[in-house]
């Protein structure tokens, strides 16, 4: 018997317009976007600068309210229009990772203690959390450095570990914003093949905002954003 | 100690920016200014009380500090402590989570 839970998508967007300013200084970001990523789905979005790839990136993660549209996270309507349907910040703790273009870890916290900040955020503290910040920086390659600081750490290990924060909360959802771009070529496209593999076994939905276009057969889809429009859309097989 | 505390939590910003965005409630972040201010507090305390014991024999009156008058010190250090960390608490509330992106 299959789950329909399953066959949900991790984030449907329907309309969704994001407008800044008003009157002569309005400025349209994004506008009428409609789009599906489904579970373990691994999508990049393409577009050059000021296209609104970041305004979309900070609706769909629920940081920046649309103006208009409606934002679906799991089939549950999480935003309609600028109007919370559910509490943000909560659905953002157990919905949603988050890795950038930094690793912005907490410099004066070590490796595994920068993974347990967001267990405690959700509420998970104690042995089971140590249990799970191990587990997480194990299957990334860098339990080794565990107790490590930040500083102590090449880019691609910082990264690793922005990625292990990320997933601590098993999201349904994870955001990257350009996570390979301090990045060398050869390690941005094991980041991208990890984002891939993650995407595949935990089922999470992946948005990757990259300018990287070496990289873009790790993908299952490539979206493109122009002046605030999505222009075309490519399946892995039509992308490269 | 406002301005202290209120410059430590500036420094802090983009991490507390990083807190909210990963969904941590502002009771939270309430917490980690409080307790910087009351570990502060702590300090400055243990330092007057060395040093009193340190400088009141050599004052020209006989100075006594009884444990009553330690208590009342304490409660208003942590009186100071809440009221001084207030400025740094409203600012790391007021920080919107996409202060991260920027």
């Amino acid at each position: 018997m299959t789950d329909p839970a399953n066959n949900t998508p991790a984030i449907e967007m329907q309309g969704v317009t994001k407008v800044y300013g008003s009157g002569n200084t309005r400025v349209i970001a994004i506008k009428d976007i409609d789009l599906t990523i489904g579970k373990g789905e691994v999508v990049a979005l393409l577009g050059p600068s000021g296209s609104g790839k970041s305004t979309l990136l900070s609706a769909i993660g629920l940081i920046n309210p649309p103006t208009a549209g409606r934002i679906m996270i799991n089939g549950t309507p999480v935003m309609d229009g600028p109007n919370e349907m559910v509490n943000i910040r909560r659905y953002r703790r157990e919905h949603i990772g988050f890795i950038f273009q930094k690793s912005n870890l907490i410099p004066f916290l070590t490796a595994i203690e920068n993974v347990l900040v967001a267990l405690a955020i959700a509420g998970t503290t104690g042995r089971p959390a140590k249990k799970r910040a191990t587990h997480l920086l194990e299957s990334l390659g860098i339990s080794d450095r565990a107790n490590n600081l930040p500083s102590a750490l090449s880019g691609g290990q910082q990264q690793r570990v922005a990625i292990a924060r990320a997933l601590a909360n098993n999201p349904s959802l994870l955001l990257a914003d350009e996570p390979t771009a301090a990045l060398d070529g050869k390690l941005g496209r094991q980041v991208m093949e990890l984002f891939r593999d993650l995407g595949h076994t935990s089922g999470a939905g992946v948005l990757v905002v990259t300018h990287d276009q070496r990289a873009l057969d790790v993908f299952d889809r490539t979206i493109h954003l122009e002046d605030g429009v999505l222009t075309n859309q490519h399946e892995a097989s039509t992308a490269h | 100690m406002a301005l202290i505390l209120y410059t430590l939590t500036l420094e802090k910003i983009h991490d507390i920016a990083l807190l909210k965005l990963m969904g941590a409630k502002n009771s939270m972040i309430l917490g980690l200014v409080l307790q910087e201010s009351f570990f502060l507090g702590a300090i400055a305390y243990g330092i007057a009380y060395f040093l009193g014991d340190l400088v009141f024999p050599f004052f020209p009156r006989r100075v006594i500090v009884t444990n009553d008058m330690l208590i009342w010190l304490a409660l208003a250090v942590v009186a100071l402590c809440i009221a001084g960390s207030s400025l740094g608490i409203w600012k790391a509330i007021r920080v919107e989570p996409n202060e991260v992106l920027a």
